[in-house]
Formats: C-alpha cells, sequence, structure tokens
C-alpha cells in the first residue's frame, strides 16, 4: 500500500511536470532580459502595424514563460485588434497564443473560445500552426478530462508532421508522440504510452530541449518501475542522469533523484534510497516546493522504519504532516499519519498508534475519498463530458430535428393553413356564387318565367293580332276581290245577256239561252253571298251596330230564331279591328245558339257608357251544365275567350239548364286602340 | 235626251251599261269616270241629268261622294251601283242623298225602269234592295213592339232588386258574380235612363215591367 501510494504520488508530480512541459513545447526558450521587453515595447509604440503585431506576439511568449498570462492574453488582445485592420495572418497565432494562456489559467471554455476564433484563419496556415493549434486543443480536452478527443487531436498532427517536406518539424513530431504517450499514461495504459513513447524516442534527437528527453525518460522510469522492470527503471534514470549536466534544471535534478531514490527502495536498497531522497529534499528546500516536500518526507519516514531509525522515522513524518498540513494533501497527512503509526506501535506506544491509526484512517478515508473522489469527479468529468456530448449530440439531433419538425410543422401549418384558408375561401366563394347563382338562377327563372309568360302572352296577343288582322285583312281583299273583279264581271256578262235578250227575242225561248242566263245571275249572286261573308260591306262601311243589325235580319228571317239588337249609347265608331273582332265573336256565339242552343229568342245588347262597353248575349235556348267545362270547348266558346282576352275583356258564361244562356262580355275602350 | 254619266273603277262594267243602253233613244251614256276624282272634275263642267255611281271607288268612298255631289247639284239623279245589297249601305246611300239603288247584275229593262222612276222624282231600290230594307224595318217594328226589351236576367235581377235583395245577395241566388251583376245593373240603368237604383224600379213600374 505504501509503494502504491508513492507511486501514485509520483505519478501524481509527474503528470504536472508533463503539462508544465508540454507548455513550453513549441516555444523557444526567451531570454528574459528587461532589455529586449523595453525595444519590443519601442516597435509596438511605432506605427508599424506589422511589426507591432510581432513584437507584441513575442511580448505574450515572454509573459508566458513568466506564468504572468493575463498580460500574455493582453498583448494578445492588442496584436489581434491592430491584426483586424490589416487582416494579417498572425491573427491565428494570436488567437492560439490566448487559447494557450487560457489553458494554462485552466479557463478551458474561455480557452475553447480563443481556439474556435483562431480556426477560421487556419485554412492559409502552415502545418506548424496547425500542429501547434492541435496541441494547444487537445491539452485543453485532455485537462477536460476527454482523453480520447485529446489523442484523435493529436493523432491528426502525426501525417501532417510525417510529410516529407516537414523535415524541419521533427521536434513536433517528437513532442506529439510523447504527449501522445503522456495521455495514455495518465490513463494508467502502460504498454499504449510505452509504444508512443518509444516512437517519440525515435526522434530525440531533434528535440528542442534536453529537458524533452529527460521528462521522457522520466515517464518510462514511471511505467518500468510500476511494472516492476527495475533494471529498465534504472536504464531510464542513468540516461536522465547523463542529460542532466547539458540542462542545468533543478526541478528536473530533483525529480531524478527522487525517483532514484523511489527505485532503490523498491530493490530494498534503503540506504541508497535515503541518499537520493536526501539529495532531492535539498533541491526542494532550495525550490521550495512543499508538494515535494511532504512527499519526499513521507518516503524518508518510510524508509528510515524499513532501516529500523525510528527516531527519524518519527521526525520525517512529523515534518510530513507539517507540510502536508499547509496544503492539505490528505493522502500525504495520511501516509504520515501512518509511518508515525508504526514508530509509535514499534516503541510501544499503543494509545498514541491507536490514536495515529484513527488519525490515519480518518485521512485515509478523506484521502481515499479526495482521491476516489477526483477519481470519481474525473470520472464523472469524463461520464458528464461524454454525456454532455452525447446530450449535446442529442440536444443537436433533437434541435435539428425540432428545427425541422417546427419547419416541417410550420410549413405542415402554413400549407395547412393556406390550403385550408384556400379551401374556406374557395368553399365560400363555391357557396356564395352558388348562392348567388341559385339566387340569380332564381330570378332569372321567375324574371323568365314571366318574360315567357309575357312573351307568351305577347306571342299570343301578336299571333292572334296577326291572325286575325291577317285573317280580316285577306277576308276583307279577298271580299273586295270579288265584288269588284269577279263580281264585276259576272256583272257584267249578266249584262251582256239582257243586252242579247233584248236584241235577240228568240233568245227568250231558247231553253239554253234562259238556263245560261239563270246560271249566270246564280254565279253573280253567288260571289256576293260568299264575299258578303267574308266581309259585310257594312261592317267597313257603316259601323258594327249595323253589321250586327243585318246579321240578325237575315237570322230572323229565317223564322226559326228571332234575333234583335239593343244598341245604347253606341252613337261613336269604334276602331274598325275592334268592330271586326267584336263581330267575328258575335257571329261565332250567334253560330254557337242556331247550332246548340234550340232557342227561339236572342237579344245582342250593347252598352256603352264612356269608355266602359258591355256586349250580351242571350238566348233562351236549352242552357248547358256549368260545371261540365268542356261544353267550353264543343261549344266552340275557346275562339271568342281568346277573342275576348285579346281585346282586354272579361267573359261571363251563365247558363241556367233550360232557361237559356246569358254571355257577358266587359271591354275598356280606348278610344284609338279599340 | 237625258244625259248619264257612270263612276265606275271597273271598265267592263261601263261598257257593259253602255252597250246595254245603246239603242235607247233618249238616253246617251256621256261620260265614264274610272275614279271619284274623275267624276268630281267632270260634274264642275257638265251637269248630267242621272249619275250611276258604284259606292266602291278605289279613291273615295262611293257613300261620301253622293253626299258630296248631292251638296253640289240638288237636281241631278243619283243612282247607287253596288255589287252588294245590304240594308245598311243603301239607307246609307238613300240617306247621303241618293235617289236610287241598283245591284250590278241588275237586267236592262230594270236599269232603265230605275233611272225612269227618279227622273219621275221616285226613289227607286232593286229588288234584291228592297227586300233587305223590309226584312230590316220588319226586324226594327218588332223590336219597337217588344220595346223596352230587357233580357230575360235583367228582368231576374229587376224583380230581385225590387223585393229588396243587395247586389252580392243577388249575384248569391243567381249563382254569378257580384260583379256581373253590377254589370247588369248598370245596364239596366242605361236602358231606362235611371241614374239610381229606386228611379229604375220607379221607371220600371210605370213602363209594366216588373
Amino acid at each position: 500500500m505504501k509503494n502504491s501510494s508513492v507511486c501514485h504520488a509520483l505519478l501524481k508530480c509527474l503528470l504536472i511536470i508533463i503539462l508544465n512541459a508540454y507548455a513550453a513545447i513549441g516555444l523557444n526558450a526567451q531570454p528574459r532580459e528587461q532589455a529586449k521587453m523595453d525595444s519590443l515595447f519601442r516597435i509596438v509604440n511605432q506605427k508599424n502595424d506589422t511589426a507591432a503585431i510581432s513584437a507584441l506576439l513575442q511580448l505574450n511568449s515572454l509573459y508566458f514563460f513568466r506564468g504572468m498570462f493575463d498580460s500574455a492574453i493582453y498583448y494578445c488582445r492588442k496584436g489581434i485588434d491592430l491584426s483586424k485592420k490589416k487582416n494579417d495572418f498572425k491573427a491565428a497565432n494570436l488567437h492560439l497564443a490566448i487559447g494557450k494562456s487560457y489553458y494554462m489559467k485552466s479557463i478551458n471554455d474561455s480557452a475553447l473560445l480563443a481556439l474556435d476564433e483562431s480556426r477560421p484563419y487556419l485554412t492559409n496556415a502552415d502545418d506548424e500552426l496547425i500542429v501547434n493549434f492541435n496541441s494547444v486543443l487537445a491539452s485543453v480536452y485532455l485537462d477536460k478530462a476527454m482523453t480520447d478527443s485529446a489523442i484523435s487531436i493529436f493523432l491528426q498532427s502525426i501525417p501532417i508532421l510525417e510529410k516529407p517536406e516537414n523535415k524541419n518539424l521533427k521536434h513536433l513530431l517528437f513532442n506529439t508522440y510523447a504527449n501522445i504517450g503522456n495521455v495514455f499514461l495518465s490513463e494508467i495504459r502502460y504498454e499504449n504510452a510505452m509504444s508512443y513513447y518509444n516512437k517519440a524516442n525515435a526522434y530525440r534527437e531533434y528535440a528542442q530541449s534536453k529537458v524533452h528527453v529527460i521528462q521522457l525518460y522520466q515517464k518510462k522510469f514511471i511505467i518500468f518501475s510500476n511494472t516492476s522492470q527495475l533494471k529498465e527503471a534504472e536504464k531510464c534514470l542513468d540516461s536522465s542522469l547523463a542529460l542532466l549536466s547539458d540542462v542545468n534544471n533543478l526541478e528536473m535534478k530533483q525529480t531524478i533523484y527522487v525517483n532514484y531514490g523511489f527505485l532503490f527502495e523498491k530493490k530494498h536498497e534503503y540506504q541508497k534510497a535515503k541518499q537520493w531522497y536526501l539529495k532531492g529534499l535539498a533541491i526542494t528546500d532550495s525550490l521550495d516546493n512543499k508538494f515535494y516536500r511532504a512527499r519526499i518526507y513521507n518516503n524518508l519516514s518510510s524508509v528510515s522504519i524499513s532501516l529500523k531509525d525510528w527516531t527519524n522515522a518519527r521526525l520525517y513524518a512529523q515534518e510530513a504532516l507539517k507540510s502536508a498540513k499547509t496544503f492539505t494533501s490528505y493522502i500525504d497527512i495520511n501516509y504520515a499519519y501512518g509511518n508515525l503509526k508504526l514508530v509509535s506501535s514499534n516503541a510501544g506506544n499503543f494509545k498514541e498508534a491507536l490514536k495515529y491509526a484513527e488519525l490515519q484512517f480518518q485521512y485515509a478515508d478523506s484521502a481515499s475519498n479526495s482521491e476516489s473522489k477526483q477519481k470519481v469527479l474525473e470520472l464523472e468529468a469524463k461520464y458528464q463530458n461524454i454525456k454532455k456530448e452525447k446530450e449535446i449530440a442529442d440536444l443537436k439531433l433533437t434541435n435539428t430535428k425540432k428545427d425541422l419538425a417546427v419547419i416541417k410543422k410550420n410549413r405542415l401549418l402554413l400549407v395547412g393553413g393556406i390550403t385550408a384558408a384556400a379551401l374556406l375561401l374557395i368553399v365560400s366563394l363555391l357557396y356564395r356564387s352558388n348562392r348567388q347563382k341559385r339566387i340569380i338562377a332564381e330570378r332569372d327563372k321567375s324574371l323568365k318565367d314571366e318574360q315567357i309568360k309575357f312573351l307568351e302572352r305577347q306571342q299570343q296577343v301578336v299571333s292572334l293580332q296577326s291572325m286575325i288582322n291577317g285573317q280580316e285583312t285577306e277576308r276583307t281583299r279577298i271580299a273586295k276581290d270579288l265584288h269588284d273583279g269577279l263580281g264585276g264581271l259576272f256583272s257584267t256578262i249578266k249584262m251582256h245577256f239582257s243586252t242579247l235578250q233584248h236584241e235577240r227575242n228568240e233568245l227568250k225561248e231558247d231553253p239554253l239561252f234562259t238556263k245560261s242566263y239563270e246560271m249566270v245571275n246564280t254565279a253573280s249572286e253567288e260571289v256576293r253571298r260568299i264575299a258578303h261573308n267574308m266581309m259585310p260591306e257594312v261592317l267597313i262601311r257603316i259601323g258594327l251596330i249595323q253589321a250586327v243589325q243585318e246579321l240578325c235580319n237575315s237570322i230572323s228571317a229565317g223564322k226559326l230564331l228571332n234575333a234583335s239588337v239593343l244598341a245604347y249609347g253606341m252613337n261613336n265608331r269604334l276602331n274598325s279591328s275592334t268592330e271586326v273582332m267584336l263581330f267575328r265573336i258575335i257571329q261565332e256565339l250567334l253560330n254557337n245558339t242556331i247550332k246548340h242552343a234550340k232557342a227561339t229568342e236572342v237579344i245582342i245588347q250593347f252598352n256603352r257608357e264612356n269608355n266602359r262597353l258591355t256586349v250580351t248575349v242571350e238566348d233562351n235556348g236549352r242552357g248547358f251544365d256549368m260545371a261540365d267545362k268542356g261544353i267550353e270547348k264543343t261549344a266552340g266558346l275557346q275562339s271568342v275567350e281568346s277573342r275576348v282576352h285579346y281585346l282586354n275583356g272579361k267573359l261571363s258564361i251563365d247558363s241556367q239548364k233550360e232557361l237559356g244562356t246569358t254571355i257577358m262580355m266587359d271591354f275598356l275602350i280606348n278610344d284609338g286602340n279599340i | 235626251m237625258l244625259s248619264v254619266i257612270v263612276i265606275d273603277d271597273h271598265p267592263l262594267v261601263g261598257n257593259g251599261i253602255a252597250m246595254m243602253v245603246k239603242d235607247v233613244s233618249y238616253l246617251q251614256i256621256v261620260s265614264i269616270c274610272k275614279n271619284g276624282k274623275e267624276g268630281l272634275e267632270y260634274l264642275e263642267n257638265n251637269k248630267p241629268d242621272v249619275i250611276l255611281l258604284d259606292i266602291s271607288l278605289p279613291d273615295i268612298d262611293g257613300l261620301e261622294l253622293c253626299a258630296l255631289i248631292r251638296k253640289q247639284n240638288k237636281d241631278v239623279k243619283i243612282l247607287g251601283l253596288t255589287s252588294t245589297n245590304e240594308a245598311g249601305i243603301i239607307t246609307r246611300l238613300l240617306a247621303n242623298g241618293g235617289n236610287g239603288y241598283l245591284l250590278k247584275n241588275m237586267e236592262r229593262d230594270e236599269l232603265l225602269m230605275a233611272i225612269d222612276e227618279v227622273m219621275n222624282n221616285r226613289v227607286f231600290l232593286s229588288q234584291a234592295a228592297n227586300q233587305k230594307i223590309l226584312e230590316q224595318f220588319q226586324s226594327v217594328g218588332d223590336a219597337v213592339r217588344n220595346s223596352p226589351l230587357l233580357t230575360r236576367r235583367e228582368k231576374e235581377i229587376l224583380g230581385l232588386l225590387q223585393e229588396g235583395h243587395t247586389g252580392p245577395q243577388i249575384a248569391e241566388k243567381l249563382f254569378l258574380s257580384p260583379y256581373t251583376v253590377e254589370t247588369h245593373r248598370k245596364n239596366l240603368m242605361q236602358k231606362l235612363n235611371a241614374n239610381t237604383t229606386q228611379q229604375l224600379l220607379n221607371i220600371a213600374q210605370k213602363n209594366k215591367l216588373l
């Protein structure tokens, strides 16, 4: 347990050294002269931006090596401000330097930010800068316990550095291999670490500083010592010691001495071990390294115990305890109490031993706790990192998905919304247009119906009018032609016959002649009759009442039916076409009476008062059943009805069975029109 | 010697008449006019004894022309000449100053008789026309005999009005529309020259129509 704990302590210690050493990688050892800095400040104050940037970069480097990282960052910022104006390629270096400084300050997030800012300038950067960038980035990852990422970043630099044209960068190849080994070492993956250390070892002659080679040997020593390859471990220390004369580095010397002590302690050569620890302690005291002091004192104490030098063992342990307590290193306190407990129990002071044991356990707990806590923390950090990365990835994925979904949703919503709106619009438009169409259609229909009715009526009227007018005109024309033409011709023939008979008396005895004479006379009278029936001349020349009177006269002459005309207020003639129409109506009604009524009396009565005309036709015939509508048609009342309607008249048929029929027609006379 | 003119648009008729009277020593057809205008122009300068006037002329109504001629010349004898024998036309012709009336399909003797008659200041009507006139007077005579003639419906309505029924009540009783009853009543009042229903009933009573 003691050995392992010491081993751990060394590892821890070495790990810090690795990182410190790493920070120096790629940077030249700078002279610390104030003169140099003054000259740099002068350059900065001159108005040459390019030179100023270079100077600022150098200043950053100087402050960086002094551990004054804030100042280093400050000068970098100034440089960046200048480089922005010039769009200088050194911007990448400046950002990288800031990242490095933040890394040193363990402000890893700011470091990563600075590195990200430098990334855009890397596209045209040279290979050296890219490798340096990778180194810083990998270091940050390592600090954040993202070892795999760190390794992969480091590995990216390898092919760049192995390019034939990069022969001048072999030192970086050494550094990179060494750093990969360091990462594996931190992960206690000795085999992997050793293989990379060996690769680095192959380039050790290119290393910029012997310190780096010594460090390499130290790492190898840790691996060999922890895998109990003590001979190989001693070789490493010997090689380191051989190089130490060239470098004059006290920290390295201290580390080598302590590691010799550790080696000899492992080989159970306690006296030699004590010698090396004391040599190391001397250097440590000059460097005032509390951590090393506590550790070395503890190691000296345990060696003293092994040598049964109880007095020194107690003293060393108390020193270790004192040093450890100044920086509360639980492990070292624990070790110290462990050693004190052993010393006390050896002295027979079991009460004291018990107290130390209790304290040891207490601190062991704390130590293991703190260690395990640290482990856990590291693990947790790793886990959290992985988890976070996963979460970030998941989140990114989810976000992307969400974004996509949102976009999709939005698009869907938009499309849906538009579609819905469009549909709604279309539907409403359709509905409206439909409704309007329907309304219009209905309106149209009713309008059309009305129009149709109107047209029908008009057509009826017009057709009736034209029919009647045409008919009457035709009748009038035919009647006139018959009278004047044929009638005149027959008259002349008859005159000729008459003259002939007068001139030749013997013809009176000629039956053929007399027969011909009679026939011509008959033909002449027939023509007159036809013409009269066609259109009574009296109706045209004299008027309706006279025409109706004459009609009644000829009916009454038959002695079967006595037809009489009564006219009141009929002194003025009506419109000729109305008279013809009324005459036809009366003719038709009288025809009906003669044909169907078997009446003996018929009265045709005209009553006119102002513009109101009533025509009554009444017979004393057998009448008909008013309910029997068929009678109207058979009675030929239809033409009467249509003619009455044509004259805008009102027809009233009133028939009583075996009493007679009274037909009354009412007209409104518009002077001139009717 | 009697001078005679014919106003007839039918040339055959004029020629026929001329032919019929060519051997009559006391008659001379002095002119045959084709229309009313020609006839009037001739009459401005000449005074024939007899005018044979066709009442159907193309330019003027023969009945009107008859009245026109009569206005200008009180002595000329006008004989109507038509192909129709309608009483209304005949009476109108006589009313317009015509002295007689002949149908175109007359015989030679009828024509000569007509001229003789009118020249002796008598009215002549051709036989067919004469019968028509008689028919009319027969009918008119019958009418006068029965006057004032009421229709059956008018008598019924008058009776119901006498009984004190209103128009609508009568309409209901007679299965008529009130409008028809009202028309009958109005006709009655016009026929009997009454202004009110009471007046109508009084007149009806007086004339023994009820």
